[in-house]
């Protein structure tokens, strides 16, 4: 009985001692996770900035030659197509 | 064991026998004692051992949690990021440990740019201080490189800091927080409790459309030199907010002050007497209640005195109109005779029922409450059927237009985006006078004071109104201070959206010093006009090309659609 009793509380110290390891791996796992977190949210708020509506007119500006449109409904878009080929 | 539960051990004769049985008995039962305690014991350790690792997993999960506890992200519709958070650091140097105080400060100034030297000399050599704060809000790049410079006696402390990519776009809706992350004003302060649990919040608000708005409310708001200015543009079909602007506005990265007038967020806190776009409201419950229909004429050639006021029209007209005319040419004596018929207590409900006499719905803190007169005589009915009388906020009347004109019945007007929502089909008004009132408004574009809002193409109906400011000085209104404004409906068959732009006392060019002149036709009408161009494709909304738009001309090389 003392003996089962010994074993018991033995395997008990060592399933401890390897699920405090196991907590220390996952601990340093969700460091490594959170530091990430903190530089993809930066990241993403430096991206935000740099696409934001403002900037990217900015850019199209410069480098496009933006200018403003207007939406054409799909049977203009066929009559356009079909006045250009009568032309031809 | 036999021999303890052996029956015949009763019959033992021998005393010697006996005692021997007895000592066997009572060790037996030390031994079940002893061994039952241990049980108990041994069962108590392995409970507490687990208990024990349960409690320490749970608390670093916290503790991990604690360090994620990131505040919310607020997104627009589409995901792009309105409020984010990102690392600064602090930096903080120690006197006591600096031995060479001149190399330091060299080296500092040299390293960061506008940095006084004699400032950063002073602070590093008094040694009576323990520590001092050289620098704040450095970026992460910047505090790494200073620190691989290994100068002795720094230091830097990181902090969490709440970042506006946006800037100055979606200020007043977003608000701000303040140095411990507390939200104090807008989104940030209405939904604090989710934000601050690391909840993110998604507005209904689109970014593009915003920049859209602000950039053309903007050159207008400096063109007519306004005092403030206000655009609101909702979405009939979900009652949800895709734009709300409110100038001066405000970069919240930068510190703030809250003395500043800038921060307030005039589409929910301005008090106006809205004007002329009240006679939607008063026409609709007339074309309700009152058995007004568009053909009903109304004698507007007499000035119309009750008590002792007289009302009077800003376009003249001094002949009978038809209800049709009321609305075109925009009469405050024709908007007070349907009142007067339609009766003081049934406008009143009306309005009651349309949400203008208490606070607005919209899910942001900053809200005012209507301020309108206690008693409803005949000249309160009459000058309240044509906005007089009542100050509402511009959210105000755009929660109340949505409410005639939307398809559906919903509680209240959103920022939030909500991924479902019950859709009741709106029964406030009924079908005829809904359609009525859109034929008034698109021939008030085609014909009426809101020509200056066509845009070719576009179906677009709208009610201007340009109101009198109450002289808080000598009493009564001052001509000299106009709120002038334009609310939209477009497209005008099949309605979609609302759009609100509002100007607070406009100025025209060449009306230096008088600003008769600055009507709402004239300045929130071209706005509106200017605004639905630029936002139609963005909401996906085609332009009605006519023929001749799409012939293609000959000895034009290709086809360039970007220019239909």
């Amino acid at each position: 009985m003392v003996a089962l009793f010994s074993l018991i509380l033995t395997a008990v110290t060592i399933l401890k001692h390897e699920l405090s390891k196991l907590e220390l791996k996952i601990q340093e796992a969700k460091d490594l996770k959170s530091k990430l977190q903190y530089d993809l949210s930066f990241l993403r708020a430096e991206w935000e900035y740099l696409a934001s509506p403002k900037n990217i007119e900015n850019l199209s500006n410069i480098h496009l030659n933006y200018q403003h449109t207007a939406l054409l409904s799909f049977n203009d878009f066929l009559k356009i197509l079909k006045n250009s080929e009568d032309l031809k | 064991m036999k021999l303890f539960f052996n029956p015949n051990l009763k019959n033992f004769s021998q005393e010697k026998d006996y005692e021997n049985n007895q000592i066997i008995r009572r060790l037996f039962l030390v031994v079940f004692f002893m061994t039952a305690i241990g049980l108990l014991i041994f069962s108590k350790i392995i409970e507490i051992a687990m208990l024990y690792e349960k409690e320490l997993v749970n608390s670093s999960k916290t503790k991990t949690e604690n360090n994620n506890l990131f505040r919310g992200v607020i997104k627009d519709r589409n995901g792009k990021i309105l409020a984010s958070n990102i690392f600064k650091y602090k930096l903080k140097a120690y006197p006591r440990l600096i031995n060479d105080p001149v190399l330091t400060s060299e080296i500092l100034t040299q390293q960061i740019p506008n940095l006084d030297k004699r400032r950063i000399y002073n602070q590093v050599s008094n040694k009576s201080k323990f520590e001092v704060v050289i620098l704040r809000n450095i970026t992460a790049k910047k505090a790494k490189y200073l620190n691989s410079l290994g100068i002795p006696g720094l230091e830097f402390f990181p902090s969490i800091k709440r970042f506006y990519p946006q800037e100055n776009l979606t200020s007043h809706i977003i608000g701000h927080t303040n140095k411990s992350l507390i939200g104090v004003n807008g989104i940030e302060k209405t939904f604090e409790k989710k934000l601050s649990s690391g909840e993110d919040i998604t507005l209904s608000i689109d970014i593009r459309v915003q920049h859209a708005i602000r950039e053309e409310l903007v050159k207008d708001f400096l063109a007519f030199n306004a005092k403030t200015a206000t655009a609101i543009l909702a979405d009939l079909e979900t009652n949800e907010i895709l734009s709300m602007i409110s100038l001066p506005d405000f970069n919240p990265n930068l510190s703030i002050n809250p003395s500043i007038y800038s921060y307030r967020n005039t589409a929910t806190l301005n008090l106006y007497e809205m004007g002329s776009t009240f006679k939607i409201f008063s026409l609709a419950a007339g074309f309700e209640f009152g058995d007004v229909h568009l053909n009903s004429n109304f004698d507007v050639s007499k000035p119309l005195t009750i008590s002792r006021f007289t009302i009077k029209d800003y376009h003249p007209q001094n002949r009978v109109l038809n209800t049709k005319e009321v609305f075109l040419k925009s009469s405050n004596k024709g908007a007070s005779l349907i009142a007067l018929k339609l009766g003081g207590n049934n406008l009143k409900n009306f309005y009651s029922k349309l949400g203008l006499l208490d606070y607005s719905s919209i899910d942001i803190k900053e809200k005012a409450k209507p301020k309108y007169p206690l008693k409803w005589g005949k000249i309160e009915t009459a000058n309240l059927s044509f906005g007089y009388g009542i100050s509402i906020t511009p959210i105000h009347l755009v929660e109340a237009t949505s409410l005639i004109f939307g398809n559906f019945k919903f509680e209240n007007v959103n920022l939030e985006l909500k991924a479902k929502k019950r859709k009741d089909k709106n029964n406030f008004i009924s079908f005829t006078t809904r359609e009525k009132l859109l034929y008034l408004m698109e021939q008030n574009v085609l014909y009426g004071t809101g020509k200056n809002a066509f845009v070719k193409g576009y179906g677009i109906g709208g009610k201007t109104a340009t109101a009198e400011k109450v002289n808080k000085n000598l009493g009564g209104y001052d001509k000299t201070k106009l709120v002038s404004s334009f609310l939209s409906i477009f497209p005008i068959n099949k309605p979609k959206y609302i759009c609100l732009v509002l100007f607070d006392e406009p100025l025209l060019k060449n009306t230096v010093g008088y600003n008769d002149g600055a009507t709402g036709g004239k300045t929130a009408a071209k706005t509106t006009a200017k605004i639905i161009k630029r936002i139609a494709p963005l909401l996906g909304i085609e332009k009605e090309n006519t023929y001749e738009d799409l012939l293609v001309k000959k000895g034009r090389k290709g086809i360039n659609f970007a220019s239909f």
